[in-house]
């Protein structure tokens, strides 16, 4: 069950080793979980949890995370996926991340955008889904930030293989308009 | 970096609101169960399915969630925060032992939330508020158990709901319909003092209703609507109930003013708001945090800040502010305080009434205002969080102590420098 999050967070501001030891007991499943999806090495894994503590720990204070899960958890995904880089170019890759990107692809838009600020892109991609419904939203983010495998949305969602390829197909498609239409370059 | 690596990067910065709510566990098959008489019953089932599930990521596939009676209005539902204990009637808001889907322990529920509880037999509500600009979480059991004998609350009750007669007026009817606006009460028993001076022109008259969830009983009650001197209407108006001479402001619990202009004409800041301390978070050279509260701030420095009133609101629900900045202000009339905060982004915001407004008004305005405080204002506190640098690997096998010490961390993880 593990300490309240905002309990967590004030033993950051107050230095308190305890704040390392209560998240990595409450969130190392969790994180591991992330950086597991995305690199597919157990060594990997792990190292980017631990590298996950010490960015909290770094950045708290200033910051005072209202989602402690949500912080934590971006972190994490930005050190995997920088890690998942740097293993593609020495050929270590390739797996669920790899499928990822082709599937990232469809999103693309055809047309050159005018808008490139990563904030305004990010904002845009936020505003889109939250226009979904709450199913399909969360679907998507477990398949794209969280990188969960079909398999692992099918045992979550319920309903067959094929349903959750279409949906996820099907959202792709309406991002990718919904970039157009919003006038992003990526 | 190729595009479609660009975009999966770039959607690692999403709302944070929606990477926690996919951390939950999905609704899965909603089943009807329609008995009212087991409704307090079924809160409680519901309320132990909420313990006994996990986060995701320590079980799969998820439980299935009886949502019969207990239902949300949000995204971030799930959880079985309200119980009705079938033992003595008592219905609380339990937060302390219930763990909702993300594997959190009432972190939002405690600080942050907006707790309705709304049978559903009636459209009457009981709402307690706490100052938030966060989500909202409304749940909606029924709860027909037999009034209680016990009125003491247990360790695992942090609010004990009143009887009816317990209650006052402003806690009988706290909210009301106008206009298809809800008007909420934000302070509950801060009469309008003199009245003969605040109060203004009678506008109409409403109905308020009200319930005892110990005995479903819907009560109503008149409302006198007034308008406030020198307020608009659109964010606040008094109000009288019944027969009582007393006169309460009520709140517009959406209020959203389109510029910053217009939010200092509807609540005439400019002769109800006063300015406190200002407080300030920031870090020296030595990467020491700070936590320093200043001198009271100088009306012109504040109004100064104010002074572009065409900015318009650009506030969402999901935006994340990290304020540095916070300037204690006072509204006078209603004996409320709020802040005014910038963050380093260079936004100006607000939970003025409870509810959130956001003008940017550009960094530049941002560091001219702390190179203002830190030159011109005096310290009246100053809390030092001194820097601690990053743990070692030597350092987690052999340190253990508070605050001077590198951290450590129990279990099998250590802590790995780059």
């Amino acid at each position: 069950m593990g300490m309240d999050d905002h309990r967590i967070v004030a033993l950051y501001w107050e230095r308190d080793p305890r704040a390392l030891a209560e998240t990595q007991q409450k969130y190392s499943g969790y994180l591991h979980r992330i950086t597991h999806n995305i690199l597919q090495n157990e060594q990997d894994a792990q190292e980017c949890v631990n590298d996950t503590y010490l960015r909290a720990w770094n950045a708290i204070p200033p910051h005072r995370p209202q989602r402690l899960c949500a912080f934590l958890g971006k972190i994490a995904r930005h050190l995997a996926l920088d890690r998942y880089t740097a293993n593609t170019a020495q050929k270590r890759g390739g797996g669920t991340t790899a499928t990822l990107l082709e599937e990232w692809r469809d999103c693309l838009p055809d047309t050159a955008g005018q808008v490139e600020d990563e904030v305004a892109i990010q904002e845009t991609i936020s505003r889109f889904l939250r226009g979904l419904s709450a199913q399909h939203r969360r679907l998507f983010v477990r398949r794209y930030w969280y990188g969960d495998s079909i398999n692992d949305l099918v045992a979550t969602f319920g309903g067959s293989e094929s349903r959750i390829k279409t949906q996820l197909l099907r959202t792709r498609q309406e991002l990718k308009e919904f970039l157009e239409k919003e006038n992003i370059s990526v | 970096m190729k595009k479609e690596e660009r975009l999966q990067h770039l959607c690692g910065d999403i709302d944070e609101a929606l990477i926690e709510e996919a951390a939950r566990p999905p609704r899965r098959t909603v089943v009807r169960i329609w008995l009212p008489r087991i409704a307090a019953a079924a809160a409680a089932v519901a309320l132990t399915v909420g313990l006994a599930t996990g986060p995701w990521w320590q079980q799969s596939p998820p439980p299935i969630i009886d949502q019969s009676d207990v239902e949300s209005s949000d995204t971030s539902d799930e959880t079985g925060d309200v119980s009705a204990d079938t033992q003595t009637g008592d219905v609380s808001l339990d937060v302390s032992d219930v763990t909702d889907a993300s594997g959190e322990t009432g972190d939002d529920t405690t600080t942050t939330t907006t707790t309705t509880i709304k049978p559903q037999a009636g459209n009457s509500t009981t709402t307690r508020k706490k100052t938030t600009m966060k989500d909202n979480i409304t749940w909606k059991p029924t709860a027909t158990a037999p009034a209680p004998q016990d009125t003491t609350t247990t360790r695992h009750q942090i609010a004990y709901v009143k009887k009816w007669d317990e209650k006052s007026i402003v806690e009988k009817f706290p909210s009301f319909d106008w206009n298809n606006t809800v008007f909420d009460h934000y302070v509950r028993e801060h009469p309008l003092l003199p009245a003969d001076e605040l109060v203004g022109d009678y506008i109409t008259d409403v109905t308020a209703t009200g319930q005892d969830v110990y005995t479903d009983t819907i009560y109503t009650e008149t409302v006198h609507l007034y308008a406030i001197k020198g307020i608009s209407t659109k964010a606040a108006v008094a109000i009288r109930y019944g027969e009582d001479p007393i006169y309460y402001p009520a709140f517009n619990a959406d209020y959203s003013p389109a510029t910053l202009g217009d939010l200092i004409d509807d609540l005439n800041l400019a002769e109800t708001m006063t300015a406190g301390n200002v407080y300030f978070e920031y870090r020296d050279e030595e990467f020491n945090f700070h936590d320093t509260r200043y001198s009271r701030l100088p009306a012109e420095k504040l109004w100064e800040l104010l002074a572009d009133r065409s900015l318009p609101n650009v506030y969402d629900q999901q935006m994340t502010f990290y304020d540095t900045i916070d300037i204690s202000v006072h509204l006078n009339l209603f004996g409320i305080s709020h802040v005014l905060s910038l963050d380093e982004s260079g936004y100006l915001f607000t939970n003025m009434l409870s509810t959130g407004k956001a003008f940017y008004v550009g960094k530049d305005v941002y560091t001219a205002f702390v190179d203002y405080v830190q030159n011109n204002l005096a310290v009246e506190s100053d809390r030092v969080v001194p820097y601690t640098p990053a743990p070692t690997d030597e350092d987690t096998a052999t340190t253990t102590s508070k605050g001077a010490q590198p951290p450590t961390v129990t279990g099998t993880t250590t802590i790995k420098l780059n």
